[in-house]
C-alpha cells in the first residue's frame, strides 16, 4: 500500500520538456502537460523518455500562457465533450475571464494554439470570448473591431441580405 | 466567372483579415443561437460569410419575414420544384449565392406551417411589395377551398426541396394535428430516406391520427425511419387516447428496436395496450439514461417496467408527468432494485408513486414532485433521499410544515425550488424564509420561487444569515419584484462582493424601476434570459442536459 502510494507521488511529480517554435524548452509536470489530449497521446505512444517534444506550431510567449491554463486547471476534471454539444457564450469563469484579457493577436494564437494542442476547454474558452466581441455587432463593427476588409462586391452583399434577412429581427 | 462561383470557391485571404479563418471555424458555432449575429457574420466579408451561412440555416426558426423565407426556398428550388407551384409566383428567380436548405439540420415542421399561417388567415400586407408580389395570385383568390389547396402545393414543393438537399438533416420534429394530410406520408417524398438517414432526434407529436386515422398515412414513415435510421439517440412520441393508437405499435417497435444507442426516450399517452413497447426499450437498455412518461395511464405496464427497471444499467433519470392512476393500477411492492446511477427522479403526487422512493431514494440527487406534495411524501423524502442536492415541490398550507421539516434533513441540498401553483397566500411569508433560513443545508446556494411574498425585510435578513453565499435566485411565474427587493440583493451583492444571477422572468417592469438602482444591479447582477422550457422534457432537453441543469448554475 505503501510502496503504492510512493509510486503515485513519484509519477505525479514527472516532468516533461517542449520546445516551443523558437526552440526554447520548457519543463512542466506531465499532469499539466497531460490537459492537452495531443501531448498525453504522444507522451502513451513513446512511453518513458527524456526526450523535448517539439512544438513548432506553438511561440513561447503563447506556451507561456497555456501552461499558465493547465496549471491553474491542474485538478479540474476535464469532461470530454460531444461534438454535438453547443457552445454557448455565456457562463465564463471569473479567473478565465482575466486570462483572457490579452490583445487580439495573443487570443487569436491562443485559440489556435489549443485546437492544435486539442485542450477543449481552453479553446471553448478562448472562442467564447471572441464569440462575445462578435455579439451584437453590426457588420461594420466587426470589421472595425477585427481589422477586416470587405471583399464582398456591393451586388453580392445585397444578395447575402436579401437572402438571409428573415434571420433578422423584427 | 459569376458571382456564386467566386464566393463558393475563392479562398480566404488570410493576410487581409486578423483574425484567421482557421479561429473562425471554431469560434461562430459559439453564436449559432445568436442568428441576429450570425446574420451581421455573414454580411462582414466573403470568408466569414462562407462560415456564418450552414450555421445561420441549421435551424430555420422565423420571426419576421417569412416571405424573405418563402422567397429563398423557391430559389433554391431545381425546376421540376418550381414548375409545380410556378402559375401561383412570380415566374423567375435568380439562382441563389448557396444552396442553403442543403445546410439545414433540424427541421421542426410546425415552422414550415408557420410560414403560411397568415396568409391562410389572409392577413397579408397589401403595403408590402415583397410579399405581394409573392402571392400576387392569392391576393386575387376569394375561394378559401382554392387558397388552402395553393398553400399545401407551396408546402409540398417546399418539403421536396428540403428532403432533396438536406442530407445532413439530425433533427425531424412533426406535430400530426398541423400538418396537411399531403405532407404527413413523408415516406412518398423522393429522397426522405436519404434525408432521414442521419437522424439524432425525432419527435412524433399530436394526436389528430385517433380521430382521422392519419397513423396509416405515417406508419410507412416510421417503417421508413426505421429501414434507414439507427443512429437516433432521442425519440418523443405521442402514442393514443384511450384504446387507439395514433402509431402503429409495431411499427414503433421496430423503430426502437433498429437503434444503436437510444438515451432519452419520451413517451406520451401510455396504457397498456403499449407494453410491446417497454419490451422494445429492453433492447436499449444499455444505453438509456433518460426515461419519460407524460399524460399517461398507470397500471400494469408500470409495475412490469418498475419490477425490470434494474436491467437500463445507465438509467440517470424518470419522470412520471401527469399521469393518471387507473382504478386497478397497482404498483405494489417492487421486487427490483433501480439501477444505482438513476439520480433525478419526476413523480407525481399520488402516494403510491412513493414506494419508488423507498427503493431509489439513497442514490437520488434530484427530486421533482409536482403538483400538491403531501405530508407523506415529505415523510418519505425525509426518510429515504437524505442525499438529495435539488428539490423542487409544490407544498400546500397543510403540508408546508412539513416541508420545513424535511429540509432539516438534507443536509446537501444545494438548490431549492419551490411553486405554488395555486397561489395559496400566506404559505411563504415571512415567517417561512425566517423558518427556512435557519433549517435548511449550509450548502443552499440556489433558489427558485414562483411567488414572493416576503418582505424586502425577510428578504434581506435571509440573504444575511447566509453562510454559504447565495449564487442564483429566481423568480418566476406571478413574481413581480419591487426596488425594495431589488435593493436588499443589491445590498447582499455588495456587502458580500458576489455576482448573483437572476433569471430575468422577474424584471418584466424592468422599465419601470429605479434607473439608478438598474445601473448598480447590472454590475452585480447577471441577468440571464428566462430559461429555455423545453415543453416536451422536464429534464430541460438532452440527455447531455440531465443532470448540469440544475448543478450547472451554482
Amino acid at each position: 500500500m505503501a510502496t503504492g502510494s510512493t509510486s503515485t507521488n513519484i509519477s505525479e511529480l514527472k516532468k516533461i520538456k517542449l520546445t516551443s517554435s523558437e526552440g526554447t524548452e520548457f519543463v512542466v509536470d506531465k499532469d499539466v502537460g497531460e490537459k492537452s489530449i495531443l501531448l498525453k497521446n504522444m507522451l502513451e505512444d513513446v512511453g518513458e523518455n527524456d526526450m523535448a517534444i517539439p512544438l513548432p506550431n506553438v511561440t513561447g510567449p503563447i506556451l507561456t500562457k497555456v501552461i499558465e491554463y493547465c496549471t491553474h486547471h491542474r485538478d479540474d476534471f476535464f469532461i470530454s465533450q460531444d461534438d454535438d454539444n453547443k457552445k454557448t457564450s455565456d457562463d465564463i469563469d471569473e479567473w478565465d475571464s482575466e486570462f483572457c484579457k490579452v490583445d487580439q493577436g495573443t487570443l487569436f494564437e491562443l485559440i489556435l494554439a489549443a485546437n492544435y494542442l486539442d485542450i477543449k476547454p481552453l479553446l471553448d474558452l478562448t472562442c467564447k470570448t471572441v464569440a462575445n466581441m462578435i455579439k451584437g455587432k453590426s457588420p461594420e463593427e466587426i470589421r472595425k473591431t477585427f481589422n477586416i476588409a470587405n471583399d464582398f462586391t456591393p451586388e453580392e452583399e445585397i444578395q447575402v441580405k436579401r437572402e438571409n434577412e428573415w434571420c433578422e429581427e423584427r | 466567372m459569376n458571382t456564386k462561383q467566386k464566393l463558393e470557391t475563392e479562398p480566404a485571404n488570410i493576410n487581409k483579415i486578423t483574425l484567421p479563418t482557421d479561429c473562425l471555424i471554431e469560434i461562430l458555432p459559439c453564436l449559432v443561437d445568436d442568428k441576429t449575429t450570425l446574420f451581421s457574420a455573414s454580411l462582414v466579408n466573403r470568408a466569414w460569410c462562407r462560415i456564418a451561412i450552414p450555421l445561420l440555416w441549421s435551424t430555420i426558426n422565423v420571426n419576421s419575414n417569412k416571405t424573405s423565407l418563402i422567397k429563398t426556398f423557391l430559389k433554391c428550388m431545381n425546376d421540376n420544384e418550381r414548375e409545380a407551384i410556378i402559375e401561383y409566383s412570380e415566374p423567375s428567380y435568380p439562382r441563389p449565392l448557396f444552396l442553403y436548405t442543403s445546410y439545414i439540420k433540424e427541421l421542426d415542421w410546425n415552422t414550415i406551417d408557420d410560414l403560411f399561417v397568415e396568409y391562410e388567415k389572409g392577413n397579408i400586407r397589401e403595403s408590402n411589395d415583397s410579399e405581394k408580389s409573392l402571392w400576387k395570385s392569392i391576393l386575387q383568390i376569394t375561394d378559401e377551398r382554392e387558397k388552402q389547396k395553393i398553400i399545401t402545393d407551396f408546402m409540398v414543393q417546399i418539403c421536396t426541396l428540403i428532403f432533396r438537399t438536406a442530407t445532413s438533416l439530425e433533427k425531424f420534429v412533426i406535430d400530426i394535428d398541423r400538418t396537411p394530410f399531403t405532407i404527413l406520408p413523408f415516406a412518398k417524398f423522393p429522397n426522405a430516406s436519404v434525408a432521414f438517414s442521419k437522424l439524432k432526434e425525432v419527435q412524433l407529436i399530436g394526436f389528430r391520427g385517433v380521430m382521422c386515422h392519419s397513423s396509416l398515412y405515417i406508419r410507412d414513415s416510421v417503417h421508413l425511419m426505421k429501414s434507414v435510421s439507427s443512429n437516433i439517440r432521442f425519440l418523443a412520441v405521442h402514442l393514443s387516447i384511450y384504446q387507439y393508437n395514433t402509431y402503429d405499435r409495431d411499427a414503433l417497435c421496430d423503430l426502437i428496436k433498429a437503434q444503436n444507442q437510444l438515451e432519452h426516450v419520451i413517451l406520451t399517452g401510455m396504457c397498456d395496450d403499449h407494453r410491446s413497447i417497454i419490451h422494445a426499450l429492453h433492447t436499449q437498455a444499455k444505453c438509456l439514461a433518460c426515461l419519460e412518461f407524460k399524460t399517461a395511464y398507470i397500471s400494469n405496464w408500470t409495475t412490469f417496467l418498475l419490477n425490470n427497471l434494474g436491467i437500463f444499467t445507465k438509467l440517470e433519470a424518470l419522470a412520471f408527468k401527469n399521469c393518471y392512476l387507473t382504478p386497478n393500477a397497482l404498483i405494489g411492492q417492487l421486487t427490483s432494485q433501480p439501477p444505482s446511477c438513476l439520480r433525478k427522479l419526476y413523480i407525481g403526487n399520488d402516494e403510491k408513486f412513493l414506494v419508488l422512493l423507498e427503493i431509489a431514494g439513497r442514490n437520488l440527487e434530484d427530486l421533482i414532485i409536482v403538483e400538491d406534495c403531501t405530508e407523506a411524501a415529505y415523510r418519505a423524502i425525509g426518510k429515504h433521499c437524505t442525499n438529495l442536492l435539488s428539490l423542487q415541490t409544490n407544498p400546500t398550507k397543510s403540508s408546508n410544515p412539513s416541508l420545513l421539516e424535511v429540509i432539516t434533513k438534507l443536509p446537501n441540498l444545494k438548490h431549492l425550488s419551490i411553486t405554488n401553483l395555486y397561489r395559496i397566500k400566506e404559505i411563504f411569508s415571512d415567517e417561512f424564509w425566517t423558518e427556512l433560513s435557519q433549517k435548511s443545508s449550509a450548502n443552499l446556494c440556489s433558489l427558485y420561487f414562483n411567488c414572493l411574498e416576503a418582505t424586502p425585510r425577510a428578504l434581506a435578513s435571509f440573504l444575511s444569515n447566509r453562510t454559504k453565499l447565495i449564487k442564483v435566485l429566481e423568480f418566476g411565474g406571478q413574481v413581480q419584484l419591487t426596488d425594495e427587493h431589488l435593493l436588499a440583493i443589491l445590498n447582499y451583492c455588495q456587502e458580500r462582493q458576489v455576482f448573483v444571477k437572476i433569471y430575468s422572468q422577474a424584471f418584466k417592469r424592468m422599465g419601470e424601476f429605479d434607473s439608478y438602482l438598474i445601473e448598480q444591479l447590472k454590475e452585480w447582477v447577471r441577468l440571464v434570459p428566462n430559461k429555455r422550457f423545453d415543453r416536451y422534457s422536464p429534464f430541460m432537453g438532452i440527455r447531455e442536459n440531465i443532470l448540469e441543469a440544475t448543478i450547472s448554475c451554482m
